[in-house]
């Protein structure tokens, strides 16, 4: 699964920590995330499209390659 | 909708560490009870010192707020999703590693290895198949 996580947190000037902080879980889960290394849950791809004010399908794509 | 990400808001955290340390206390208090009443009162005083020694490491961790690593953040009760999915993959191995220990050791047992010894293969089996895959776990995922 690609996703934009990392664009868009660099847009808003943000670490990974400050990210991870913010929607409660470690920095590496989001450093795994943005390497598509793990897929987050439901629940957390819902707190972080809602985090950066969009929707999931926006953040989130399915790599055609796997 | 509510989301829920992670168990980490303060009050969740205290009752979880509060019933580890509990849950802790009861178990090496009922094994060193154990050792005592079948006359292995060393190994009863291993285990409480061993115990007392971890759990007050845990504790200053808590206290000094160490930034902890996946195994520190699950043993904190401050684990998120990922750090859960590992730990459960990491005792299903663990799992795994001491079925195939105690095949071994009922074998080994045939051909006349203690009893004790054959707990404590399959023992150490787990702890370093479960330690090693949350190591690799981590690392992957």
């Amino acid at each position: 699964m690609d996703n934009d996580i990392p664009s868009r947190r660099a847009l808003a000037d943000l670490s990974q920590g400050a990210l991870a902080a913010a929607l409660g879980v470690s920095r590496q889960t989001i450093n795994s995330i943005e390497n598509g290394r793990y897929d987050p849950s439901l629940p957390l791809a819902f707190a972080i499209a809602k985090y950066f004010g969009t929707t999931i399908e926006e953040i989130f794509h399915v790599n055609q390659d796997q | 909708m509510s989301i829920k990400t992670s168990n980490t808001n303060a009050r969740t955290v205290v009752i979880v560490r509060s019933v580890s340390i509990l849950a802790a206390c009861a178990a090496v208090t009922g094994f060193a009870v154990i050792t005592h009443v079948t006359g292995h009162d060393d190994m009863g005083r291993g285990a409480i010192v061993g115990g007392a020694s971890t759990l007050l490491a845990i504790v200053l961790l808590w206290i000094f707020g160490v930034r902890a690593g996946t195994a520190g953040r699950i043993v904190s009760g401050e684990a998120d999703e990922r750090d859960r999915l590992n730990a459960t993959n990491a005792l299903a191995d663990a799992a795994k590693g001491m079925a195939i220990a105690a095949l071994g050791g009922t074998i080994a047992a045939l051909y006349g290895l203690a009893g004790p010894l054959v707990g404590g293969l399959i023992l150490w089996a787990g702890l370093l198949t479960g330690a090693i895959s949350l190591v690799i776990r981590t690392r992957r995922a």
